[in-house]
């Protein structure tokens, strides 16, 4: 079995992510919750992306009638640095914000005036619960060769929470590198992310996976930390973007030291916290659109 | 892709007496983790409880109006009479309530509304329920009618049962014991987990199981067994995909787990009104009929076993193909199936009901299952 290893992604602390905001949203200007989007060269080094969204494709997605969920987090992953999410349908500004906002993303966020006043609450949420950042832990590693295919695989891995980071060779430190064209996995494999993810996840195991998500289809996490140290982000794709509550497993045996959840109410606090062999189990109340929890490794 | 963790095959069939191999098909069962920090506690308590293999039928034409549907409180309260004392073999019904809860006791009634409100456990008979068990001490807040979901909300339970009786859904996971789960991967989705209701192992002393008759298009009847397993876990759905389900096992590893298993003390089979296709959810009163009758017991399989041919003999009345149908050229779109009672869309699991006896769970034996038919 492999030795379960969170290795931080990098060493450099990642400066906190700005949000920039078009359109009719310059209440949030004011309120000092964004800033007004860029223009001329600067707003060109924003990439595009789509709204964060999920999409119900039965017998495809997963097992039985699982949602699809359509998450940038992979894009970012893939090395993105600036996204500008120019067209957020009623309801997604909430989700981009929390979605940019967790992987330290500068955003230009151009939401429907319908959400204005749920982004500047989302805004103000998490500014509130912003902390100097801290690198992604991964145990994965991915040699991507830029390909759509592979970036395809790439949003598979992010969908399945297998936490990863593209590497330029394979790394000795990480649990698992994937590489196509190795026996393990061959160049056709990619034909088909979904089941290409699946290879991944049993070569892995699941006992070595970072984290775990049950209770939920629609949760995508992200999990930092330095040293004794993590923060653990849950952000919701469900349609209405609220979670019933979840539970969590985690590698590694944690005390949880902080929570914060968007929607939830305010003596809503992790729950049922346990300590089955060297993994973490905790379950999280309901929420809507993210969630975080700060953890202290423990022995 | 290597979806699946498998024991090996040969674990599936035991060498159990009356077992029939024909109807179970020698394939692999998932891989399955139950974890419960419950101890199984002595034998005879719980699934097949004290009265093994033993089954009481009470029919009665009066219990309900097929036209209104209306309900025949009267004739509801002298069917459990007759159907509890008959099991149990006393003359007055308080001393059959007596044998199985006392006022120490937190019971937990399991209903099934899943196809509510066409088709449910009906709130007379749960509210009849509630009374005998109020009349042998215990006390109504300790009385809880659950299940899994928030369509526990659609029969107004509340308005029928003595005052106090608590109507509980379970629709956050809060709901969910985080230390009673089963855990396996079935075809490769990422939630592995089915957790056990809290109100079942944090609440309750002892359950009583309130199924009805319907047919179910992947477990191929739903009764007993499936009511507790899969209305009482979460997560269950996972279990079918595409046309195959694995309803088979799943069902009577769920009923297996303590302390659901020892818990489960007493099951009481609606069957005044039934879904004879497209259950479990069908709303298409086409597939409505009424049965009639209610089912007593200790044993779910005894108990499931019966309904297999109270389901499969409507079936065949309307012409429909049997619930043991497997042939793929009867299988079509889920639209297909609605519309049409000779179309499945996963392959039936009725050996469900079977497989559960080799877990231990009752008697599938028709020669060993003592039926007793009361007409009123």
């Amino acid at each position: 079995m492999l030795a379960c290893t969170a290795l931080a992604a990098q060493t450099v602390t990642p400066a906190a992510p700005r949000v920039y905001v078009a359109g009719a949203a310059a209440s949030l200007i004011e309120q000092g919750l964004a800033l007004p989007a860029p223009t001329g060269p600067d707003a060109a080094t924003f990439q595009v992306v789509p709204p964060p969204s999920v999409r119900n494709v039965p017998n495809v997605a997963n097992a039985t009638s699982d949602p699809w969920i359509d998450s940038n987090a992979w894009r970012f992953h893939r090395g993105m640095q600036r996204a500008s999410y120019v067209q957020l349908p009623a309801g997604s500004a909430g989700l981009a914000a929390a979605e940019a906002f967790t992987f330290g993303m500068d955003a230009i966020l151009n939401a429907d005036p319908a959400d204005l006043a749920e982004l500047g609450q989302v805004l103000r949420f998490l500014k509130a619960h912003d902390q100097p950042r801290m690198p992604p832990l991964v145990n994965i590693g991915i040699v991507d060769d830029g390909t759509p295919a592979m970036g395809e695989v790439l949003n598979m891995l992010t969908r399945r929470n297998l936490l990863y980071r593209v590497v330029a060779q394979p790394d000795r430190r990480l649990n698992l590198t994937v590489q196509l064209g190795t026996p393990d996995f061959p160049k056709d494999a990619a034909s088909n992310p979904s089941e290409f993810a699946a290879r991944v996840r049993a070569k892995l195991g699941d006992d070595n996976r970072l984290v775990r998500l049950y209770g939920t289809t629609t949760a995508i996490v992200h999990l930092t930390g330095a040293e004794a140290r993590a923060r653990l982000y849950v952000l919701s794709y469900s349609r209405n973007r609220n979670q019933t509550g979840l539970r969590i497993r985690l590698a590694r045996r944690y005390e949880t030291t902080g929570f914060a959840a968007y929607g939830a109410t305010s003596d809503s606090k992790v729950t049922d916290l346990k300590h089955p062999g060297k993994t973490t189990e905790f379950s999280l109340p309901a929420f809507s659109t993210i969630a975080i929890v700060d953890l202290t490794a423990i022995r | 892709m290597d979806r699946r963790d498998f024991l090996a095959a040969a674990v599936f069939l035991p060498a159990v007496p009356g077992l029939s191999a024909v109807r179970l098909e020698q394939r692999p069962i998932p891989n399955y983790r139950v974890v419960t920090p419950h101890k199984a506690p002595r034998k005879g308590v719980g699934m097949p409880g004290a009265y093994p293999g033993r089954v009481v039928t009470v029919h009665a034409a009066a219990c309900i109006d097929e036209a209104t549907e209306r309900v025949d409180v009267p004739t509801v309260r002298q069917m459990i009479a007759r159907g509890m004392t008959t099991l149990t073999g006393d003359r007055d019904a308080r001393d059959s309530w007596a044998r199985f809860f006392d006022a120490q006791d937190v019971v937990g009634i399991k209903v099934n509304s899943s196809g509510a409100p066409g088709a449910m456990s009906m709130p007379e008979v749960v509210a009849e329920i509630a009374s005998n068990l109020i009349a042998v001490g215990v006390k109504a807040p300790n009385i809880v009618i659950h299940e899994r979901g928030a369509q526990i909300m659609t029969p107004r339970y509340e308005r029928f049962v003595p005052d106090g009786v608590r109507v509980e859904a379970s629709t956050t996971f809060q709901s969910y014991d985080p230390d009673v789960y089963v855990e396996t991967n079935f075809f490769g989705e990422d939630d592995t987990r089915s957790y056990l209701l809290r109100v079942v192992s944090q609440q309750c002393s002892k359950i009583i199981n309130v199924p009805n008759m319907k047919d179910h298009s992947a477990s191929g009847v739903t009764g007993c067994l499936k009511n507790v397993a899969y209305g009482e876990f979460s997560n269950v759905a996972r279990s079918h995909y595409k046309a195959q389900t694995e309803t088979l096992t799943f069902i009577g590893t769920l009923a297996s787990v303590e302390p659901l298993r020892s818990r489960t003390v007493l099951n009481i089979m609606d069957g005044l009104r039934g879904v004879w296709h497209g259950g479990p959810f069908s709303t298409d009163k086409r597939y409505r009929f009424y049965p009639k009758q209610m089912k007593f017991g200790t044993d779910p399989v005894a108990i499931d076993r019966l309904l297999i041919d109270v389901i499969d003999t409507k079936r065949k009345q309307e012409g429909a193909i049997s619930v043991w149908e497997r042939d793929r050229k009867y299988f079509g779109t889920t639209a297909q199936w609605q519309a049409d009672p000779n179309v499945n869309r996963f392959d039936r699991e009725t050996g469900h009901i079977e497989y559960a006896s080799t877990l231990g769970l009752g008697v599938y034996d028709m020669r060993r299952i003592q039926h007793t038919e009361i007409t009123i």
